[in-house]
């Protein structure tokens, strides 16, 4: 039995001898992006970053605000000490070496890494937290995810998903997969249209409860799409808390255990609760499918929760002195 | 009847649909007629919109299915003679061999863009051959399904033969038997996977494929050779290779892996370019998934794909379903016996006898024009009346004689078939009197000859439009019901055919639950599903498909484009009140414009193209009634979704002709992105030509 601590950023850090932190995160849209960056540099911890400005299908309808955005969090980013030359530019459809290229170069600098998963598209964190987690060099890894105050109102959050398929790199060993594991989030049209295609799968659901106001209603709702029709038996919605990640990987396992091949999973929901699938699925080989949005609103989120950086920044240590905690048989007490 | 079942709950047969249920849902007779190619010699490719069936046929070539067959104890429906093939497949995606774009030679795109596509072409062979094996196995091991359609005691003969083979560069060389075969064959797979997933630590490709890659087709031909040759299978006995998702190799983001997987493309049509007499390709696709002119290209060649020389093409749209006309046998056909099965799949559970012809008995008959206006009242004032035949002042301007409001408010006031006299009549009135006259028709007394009512296609051509503007004007809705408008209304896709009947078999079952069990429909006794149950139903299917847009990739914008073009299209047609262009449920543009080079034009018209790929939008080339042009292309929405619009979804007249401006509009409206489209926009034009319409005046006059 292990411990998996995560909470309060300075609280997180504080637990292990003092380190110098590499920071891997994303320069976005949203004002929460550089949240868990500003908190490590005020904590004198922040020794070097890497950001990666992932962008979205061009043209499209958000560009000019998408742009004006950017350029607001680019100078917040500069006026916090920032330097240009630390962030690559990707599209979000960028090929899976070269999001590892990314990786593997922060592997080569630092040996302590705080990996933000904020702002980063399932696409960049999943491939990255898997180099992270799979390579020896990396000594300690903590994972950061900064919840929002709101999200945005005006319209869907994103828009013009790819096509139901696996997350570059997360491919799975190829057998048929007899457990499904899922989590739900804002928007579940291509989950849905997944489940009539293949009606008899049953799903292991992960529904994020409790949750922050801001969430809870448009999850319940998505839980409803997802169930009402067909209704009934081919759902199991288990309740995971939004923020606890060690114990949405506790609930994977459990639900994995008595199940020959390794499940699939369909992240759908939280980013805590994703991250939980990802570590699971680098360990056991298992498959993760996501119909990847190709253009996200620029205002996907607003603020920070309570507006108070401490409160908002959630860290996850998910490697410690070399020693991973999110493996099989290893769980929190 | 059980008044808890939906026997339309599943739309979609996916590639991993039960067997068994396969067996009891797929419509044989309606459709195999017109497929026999598939199960022949000669490259095939199947293309349609999603859901018109292309999986479903396809899955027929698939081994389980045959095997299903048996164990159900139905007849395999195959012709007889057709049915000694073995088919192997691939779907591009999920086997992951696209995939190969995400990895990197580690010595430049260049490298990449050049040496990439020949690594797809070996993942391609081993998975293939590696599928092909499997079905060697499995129908080796069913003879009493297949005959003696493979040998297996020949196993290890072929085994020598293929082995020795040079396609390979000695990568099968260790295997000593079948199973062993297969092993390193699957080991080769596993190694591919490893790598397009990013597992690997080597810069370079694997070094134990560096060395060995095969050319694309090749190894697959060998191994149907090698299975003839040693006995496994006869001389003569086709080989069938499924590929499915092709079209996914279009869509990229990158410079980088459009070049890659344009060359993925190009690598593979060098298969059907062959023209191997020992394999054949069998491919399904959407429609302009296939044939843009980049998309044809043959790698290592300046040839293109043709088809007719390099394979058959079924446009299951055109070919069998006549994109949704009326009148469409193989669509009703088909129609009837996938309602037929679907109810009999799950009350014949049951043990509850299914009658014949039950689609059209449960639906019943369609309305006329006058049993559509059922919902509206004749018993109206004199200014209701006004607002519905457009005479009131906001409309007209007060510019009618008392004569002829008090005739039209008679004629409406005399039935349902005198509203639609009357709606007619003010049309009538309002036309000039051609030829360039600006005179209407109401600057005289109503004439006692009643055109409207004798001009037998000047009336018909004007019905939809006249049941459209009177519900519109009286706050009613346009109802579609009865099971000719539920084939109208599908389009000629067996998918949207049963998305209708799913919602409105579900609003029977909500109708049916709070009644007492004695007052019952049941419809398995021939009654039929209330018209109004049927009518919500279906704008209920309407609206859903529209909100199910989104589900297929940038599906978003098209969903936009439809909303602002639905809405047009409606404004247009009931603001239409002399009824000038009863087709204008649609536009047409010129071919001059349709086929420019302009940058924008060629990209909104691509956007335009995958909309009708999604099955989103309809196109038809129709010949100009302008003597100056030859040909032009009209566009209509999916009929599915005129409900959600208020459209009649019939297109039996031409449509309004516009200029491309007219689209562009409609796309900046719906915040559809061209890169190449920066230009203001100008007001909406429309060509000014009418000789398309068909009018009173030339034989009656002003």
């Amino acid at each position: 039995m292990s411990y998996r601590p995560w909470g309060d950023l300075e609280w997180v850090l504080s637990l292990s001898t003092p380190k110098s932190w590499h920071f891997v995160g994303a320069l976005g849209t949203e004002e929460r992006s550089l949240c868990a960056r500003n908190l490590l540099r005020a904590l004198g911890v922040l020794e070097r970053e890497s950001l990666a400005q992932v962008n979205d299908r061009q043209p499209n309808k958000f560009s000019n605000r998408t742009t004006a955005a950017l350029d607001a969090r680019m100078a917040e980013f500069r006026g916090n000490g920032g330097r240009p030359d630390s962030i690559s530019e990707f599209s979000i459809l960028e090929e899976l070496f070269r999001i590892q290229g990314f990786a593997k170069e922060v592997i080569a600098q630092e040996q302590s890494i705080v990996l933000d998963i904020t702002s980063l598209p399932k696409r960049f964190y999943f491939p990255i937290l898997r180099e992270f987690a799979k390579n020896k060099a990396v000594c300690n890894l903590v994972l950061t995810y900064t919840a929002p105050k709101s999200y945005a109102a005006d319209g869907p959050l994103y828009e013009d998903c790819e096509i139901w398929r696996h997350l570059p790199g997360f491919l799975g060993s190829g057998a048929d997969h007899k457990l499904w594991i899922v989590s739900v989030g804002f928007l579940v049209e291509s989950l849905r249209r997944f489940l009539g295609d293949n009606p008899d799968l049953k799903l292991k659901v992960l529904v994020p409860f409790p949750a922050q106001l801001a969430i809870l209603r448009r999850t319940w709702e998505s839980v409803f799409e997802l169930e009402k029709d067909p209704p009934g038996a081919r759902f199991e919605n288990i309740r995971v808390d939004t923020l606890d990640m060690s114990e949405a990987f506790e609930r994977i396992v459990t639900l994995a255990r008595n199940v020959a091949d390794p499940p699939a999973f369909a992240p759908f929901g939280p980013k805590p609760i994703s991250a939980a699938m990802c570590l699971y699925a680098i360990e056991h080989d298992c498959p993760v499918y996501y119909p990847q949005p190709t253009v996200y609103h620029p205002e996907y989120t607003k603020g920070i929760r309570e507006s108070e950086p401490k409160r908002a920044v959630n860290a996850y240590w998910v490697k410690h002195d070399g020693e991973n905690l999110y493996r099989t048989g290893v769980s929190s007490n | 009847m059980n008044y808890t079942v939906n026997p339309f709950q599943q739309l979609y047969f996916a590639d991993d649909t039960k067997p068994e249920s396969f067996v009891k849902l797929f419509s044989s007779k309606p459709l195999l007629s017109a497929i026999n190619p598939v199960f022949q010699d000669a490259n095939v490719v199947l293309s349609g919109p999603q859901g018109c069936g292309k999986t479903m046929i396809l899955n027929l070539l698939k081994p389980e299915t045959r095997i299903a067959y048996a164990t159900v104890g139905e007849d395999f429906p195959v012709d007889p003679s057709m049915r000694r093939f073995i088919s192997a497949g691939v779907n591009l995606t999920r086997s992951a061999i696209t995939e190969v774009v995400q990895v990197t030679l580690g010595r430049g795109e260049e490298a990449d863009e050049r040496e990439l596509p020949l690594y797809f072409a070996d993942f391609f062979n081993f998975w293939v051959v590696d599928d092909l094996l499997k079905t060697i196995q499995t129908v080796g091991e069913n003879p009493a399904v297949f005959d003696s359609l493979v040998d297996l005691a020949k196993l290890p003969q072929f085994v020598d033969n293929l082995r020795e083979q040079d396609c390979w560069f000695g990568s099968l060389s260790g295997a000593a038997n079948f199973d062993e075969l297969r092993s390193i064959i699957s080991k080769r797979i596993g190694v591919y996977r490893m790598w397009v997933g990013g597992n690997l630590t080597e810069k370079d490709a694997p070094s134990e494929i560096r060395q060995s890659k095969t050319s694309l087709g090749e190894p697959i031909a060998r191994t149907a050779e090698c299975l003839r040759q040693s006995g496994v299978i006869e001389e003569g006995v086709p080989v069938l290779i499924r590929v499915d998702q092709i079209e996914e190799l279009h869509r990229a983001f990158t410079k980088r892996s459009r070049a890659i997987l344009l060359g993925f493309r190009r690598i593979l049509n060098r298969a059907f370019a062959n023209r191997d007499s020992r394999v054949a390709y069998r491919a399904g696709t959407r429609r302009y998934g296939w044939d843009r002119p980049e998309f044809l290209n043959v790698w290592g060649s300046d040839a293109r794909l043709e088809a007719r020389r390099d394979y058959l093409r079924i446009d299951m749209d055109m070919d069998l379903f006549a994109l949704g006309e009326r009148k469409n046998s193989v669509f009703d056909a088909f129609a009837k016996d996938a309602f037929q099965k679907r109810v009999g799949f799950y009350y014949g559970k049951e043990n509850q006898k299914v009658p014949e012809g039950l689609a059209e008995t449960a639906f019943g008959k369609s309305p006329n024009a006058e049993q559509r206006l059922r919902e509206l009242s004749i018993e109206a004032s004199d200014e209701k009346i006004d607002r519905a035949l457009g005479l009131d002042p906001t409309r007209d301007r007060g510019e009618w004689s008392d004569e002829w409001r008090r005739f039209l408010r008679a004629l409406f006031r005399t039935g349902h078939h005198g509203m639609l006299d009357a709606v007619l009549a003010a049309a009538w009135g309002r036309q000039t009197g051609g030829g360039g006259k600006s005179r209407q028709h109401r600057e005289d007394p109503p004439p006692e000859s009643a055109p409207w009512r004798t001009r037998e296609w000047w009336r018909k051509e004007r019905l939809d439009q006249a049941v459209l503007q009177l519900t519109t004007r009286c706050q009613q809705r346009f109802m579609w019901w009865g099971y000719k408008d539920i084939v109208s209304l599908s389009g000629g896709n067996i998918t949207v055919f049963l998305h209708i009947c799913h919602r409105v078999w579900d609003g029977f079952l909500k109708s049916q639950a709070s009644i007492p069990k004695e007052r019952q429909i049941d419809l398995l006794s021939g009654a039929e599903i209330p018209y109004k149950t049927q009518a919500e139903g279906i704008l209920f299917a309407s609206n859903e498909w529209y909100k199910k847009l989104p589900e297929e990739p940038s599906g978003d914008m098209r969903q936009r484009f439809v909303e602002e073009f639905g809405k047009w299209l409606n404004r247009e047609m009931t603001g239409d009140l002399s009824m000038s262009y009863p087709g204008g449920n649609g536009i047409s543009i010129a071919g001059s414009e349709y086929s420019s080079v302009d940058k924008a034009t060629v990209q909104l018209l691509e956007f335009l193209k995958d909309a009708i790929g999604y099955g989103v939008l309809f196109e038809f080339p129709h010949a100009s009634k302008t003597k100056a042009e030859v040909e032009r292309h009209k566009f209509h929405l999916n009929p599915i979704l005129c409900p959600r619009y208020q459209l009649p979804e019939a297109r039996t007249k031409e449509p309004y002709y516009r200029r491309m401006t007219t689209l562009f509009d409609l796309a900046e409206k719906a915040e559809v992105i061209l890169a190449e489209y920066t230009a203001p926009r100008r007001p909406i034009e429309v060509e000014t030509d009418k000789s398309q319409q068909l009018d009173l005046f030339g034989d009656i006059g002003a």
